[in-house]
């Protein structure tokens, strides 16, 4: 059966746009519950506002949803976006794509990257952005078909697999002729983790040419997944036309070229003696978070541990498959996206298989690794493979999972609770045990799906557990699991995670080396300004298609010249002359933060227009402040007892134990407040948290319904 | 002692840092050869990473 003998369910035709400076023109919408198909035309005002990316998620989202809708309601969307440098293959890391919808972990808007091929060929076929509404009443398909000019929504036939990795290979079959048909096509899928939690992830595909397989990249955050499996859908497939080095239509082809050959001179003549990106990818940060106590171990509780080095950075660069063009999309010589082939997995429906490992990523092995207690790469590898393929995501899972086993081990949890699972820090058996029951729904492992927030819920109300506990080991906030770095040290870093839009994701902020080891945050302001620059930095990669990593992970030396080497300042220049390069906007660096602030102040009116979005909403769990146990206090007894002295001008030899504790809650929750007060001032916003008119208006997005809902806070 | 044994003492295993002793910046490649003097100034920035 080809793609051609599936049941048609809709149709639609379509004139195929090559982008023009970055723009198709056009986004693509398709309601899977009302069997309907449409084009929406992309105006100036769009992309001045919006740009791309992110920022046309949020916007289409904005107006497809009503203030109540939740994540299961048929007009919940699922909108994604590559943005306009998407697609460019002269500069690392130019083929990202930003998804968004409701969260079933939040219920506000999650936005969440992945790499792989499917926004840029998106665009290449045609479409700036596709947006998904409706909730079908049977699996579907829908399938972009660039060359042949149409859109079909097509019924899933029964013999769809459940699991990504073998619908990849029924998707080849089905939708591919020829390998050039494999290398020009391009899908999103998830599997029956994603239908049973709230935690599953999206998997973008990449055919890899060398491997002549294919492998996928996650949108992992918030349970994206779990609404694409929500609404039925089993697959989106894009097959692009045939496309060159110039398919943006760039404004000035030139200055891209330039701009890139600079970067990948520099990429190839300093990663080697830098982070080895290209050789361990993000896991060499394994070793050195460990080397700075910030490595969460047994749910955050402890920043090291004496068996890192069976899992650092060595070990992967001896465990990947070295010596491929490991790029997440074309022209990408940073080339991170490792993986692991012929891993033969040892549980679960696929045992005995031999299968590609994607990574593990710096989080995975930190979240499902060390923060478990798992010290043991093949599991992390098994682990690493089932949450892909099931469609969950690593990080909500490794988090979840950690903070089980704290539960296990404090006598909240007990054995016949779980199902007969003794679930100690360090049972890999258990841990895949549970991940198997989640993409099962059954046993356990359903309930620990819905994430730690209804856990906590649940533990309280139904085994008696100590709420307030709960609530202090608990590493959610926004009900989003934390990603894997320790804060308790960096009160800059604890706004990085609890002051962000979505939830704890490092992906807006990574301050702890400028604030804790540096110290170049000593002040409130200082604090608020990074908090300000760096989320509206990072923000703005998300707009245009961009990979945050070649941005400061591979860096010339020569930047510690510069003004402020924080910032990259020659990198941030490579990133306006790209921008102006593919748009034809002459912009300054100054303008790339506007964009972002626009965008980022939109999200935040629009958790605000969801119930959300106020000072109570970014609160944080005290482990992410402070030491909760007694034994994480005595673990680093002598850092805290001298805080005692400096800060609060005590004599920690004349207290108790659990009075230093208190002593320690106390000041820590009323710096987090502080800083609070401070960052809110710095963006623009009330006490409450609610972006002012004024903020809105010099941003000029003080559109009627927008002023509306921040009215109803001030 | 010379920077990379400061460095070394003080754990620093971050290989992306800016180095400077008295406001003079030391090169990577340096670390080895360049001296501390008593009561130096010191700084290592460590540019900002994560994932
Ligand atoms: S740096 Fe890594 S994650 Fe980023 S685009 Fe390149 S390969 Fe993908």
């Amino acid at each position: 059966m080809t793609s051609h003998q599936l049941l048609v369910l809709a149709e639609f035709s379509y004139d195929v746009r090559q982008p023009e400076r970055g723009y198709a023109g056009q986004t693509l919408y398709v309601n899977v519950g009302e069997t309907r198909i449409a084009a929406k035309s992309v105006d100036e005002t769009m992309k001045r506002t919006f740009i791309g990316g992110r920022g046309f998620d949020l916007w289409l989202l904005w107006q497809g949803v009503q203030d109540t809708t939740r994540w299961s309601d048929p007009e919940n969307e699922i909108v994604i976006s590559s943005g306009p440098c998407g697609g460019t293959t002269q500069y690392p890391g130019s083929g990202k794509s930003i998804a968004a919808t409701i969260s079933p972990l939040t219920d506000i808007v999650i936005d969440s990257n992945a790499g792989g091929h499917f926004g840029p060929y998106l665009k290449f076929a045609g479409w700036d952005a596709i947006e998904i509404q409706g909730n079908a009443s049977g699996d579907v398909i829908i399938f972009v078909n660039g060359p042949a000019g149409k859109v079909q929504l097509l019924a899933a036939p029964e013999d769809c697999p459940p699991d990504t990795h073998q619908l990849g290979a029924w998707v080849n079959e089905r939708f591919a002729e020829t390998e050039e048909d494999r290398q020009l096509m391009a899908f999103l899928s998830t599997g029956r983790g994603a239908e049973h939690t709230y935690m599953g992830c999206l998997n973008f595909s990449l055919y890899d040419r060398k491997r002549k397989d294919l492998r996928y990249k996650q949108a992992g955050r918030g349970g994206i997944g779990t609404v694409f499996r929500h609404k039925r859908v089993k697959a989106v497939v894009v097959r692009t036309c045939s496309f060159g080095g110039d398919a943006n239509q760039p404004a000035d082809l030139e200055r891209i070229i330039e701009t890139g050959a600079a970067m990948h001179r520099e990429v190839a003549r300093w990663d080697a003696v830098q982070n080895r990106m290209r050789h361990r990818g993000t896991a060499y940060l394994v070793q050195i978070m460990d080397d700075y106590d910030l490595l969460p171990v047994k749910n955050f509780q402890y920043g090291s541990h004496p068996d890192t080095a069976r899992i650092n950075g060595e070990v992967w660069e001896k465990t990947y498959t070295q010596n491929l063009p490991d790029g997440c999309w074309y022209g990408c010589t940073v080339a991170c996206a490792h993986a692991v082939d012929d891993y033969r997995v040892r549980t679960g429906p696929y045992a005995g298989s031999c299968v590609i490992v994607d990574g593990p990523e710096y989080e995975t092995v930190a979240g499902v690794g060390s923060n478990c207690g798992i010290f043991d790469p093949t599991v992390i590898l098994e682990i690493n493979f089932y949450c892909d393929t099931y469609g969950i995501d690593t990080i909500s899972f490794g988090t979840t999972m950690a903070f089980v086993m704290e539960c296990y081990e404090a006598g909240m949890l007990t054995a016949e609770q779980t199902g007969g699972l003794q679930l100690n820090f360090g049972n890999a058996e258990g841990a895949l045990e549970v991940l198997h029951q989640m993409a099962r729904g059954e046993g356990f492992g359903r309930l620990v799906g819905k994430g730690i927030q209804r856990m906590k819920d649940y533990f309280a109300t139904h085994f008696g557990a100590d709420r307030a506990f709960l609530d202090e080991i608990g590493m959610e906030a926004k009900g989003l699991e934390y990603s894997e770095y320790v804060t308790k040290e960096s009160l800059a870093q604890q706004g990085g995670y609890g002051l962000t839009n979505k939830g704890p994701q490092h992906d807006e902020a990574w301050l702890i080396f400028m604030d804790q080891v540096n110290n170049q945050l000593p002040t409130f302001a200082d604090k608020a300004e990074a908090l300000h620059y760096f989320p509206m930095w990072r923000t703005w990669f998300g707009l245009c298609g961009f990979c945050k990593l070649p941005w400061n992970d591979v860096v010339d030396p020569k930047n510690a010249e510069s003004d402020d080497p924080t910032k990259i300042p020659h990198h941030v220049e490579n990133y306006v002359r790209i921008f102006s390069g593919v748009t034809g906007r002459e912009v300054t660096a100054d303008d790339l933060i506007r964009m972002s602030e626009r965008v980022y102040n939109f999200q935040r009116v629009f958790n605000l227009r969801l119930g959300k979005g106020l000072r109570a909403h970014d609160a944080i769990p005290y482990r992410s402040a402070g030491p909760v146990t007694p034994a994480e206090y005595q673990s680093r007894q002598a850092r805290y007892d001298q805080q005692i002295v400096e800060w609060l001008d005590l004599d920690p030899t004349e207290m108790s134990l659990e009075q230093k504790l208190t002593a320690h809650r106390c000041h820590r929750m009323a710096q987090y407040e502080q800083l609070i007060d401070a960052v809110y001032a710095r963006r623009g916003w009330t006490s409450k948290g609610v972006p002012t008119p004024e903020t809105l208006r010099s941003l000029g997005i003080d559109y009627p319904d927008v002023l509306a809902v921040v009215e109803r806070h001030l | 002692m010379t920077v990379q044994n400061l460095l070394d003492e003080l754990g620093y295993t971050y290989p992306h840092l800016v180095v400077s002793v008295d406001g003079n910046l030391v090169r990577h490649d340096a670390y080895s050869e360049t001296p501390v003097p008593d009561g130096a100034d010191v700084r290592a920035i460590h540019l900002m990473a994560g994932g």
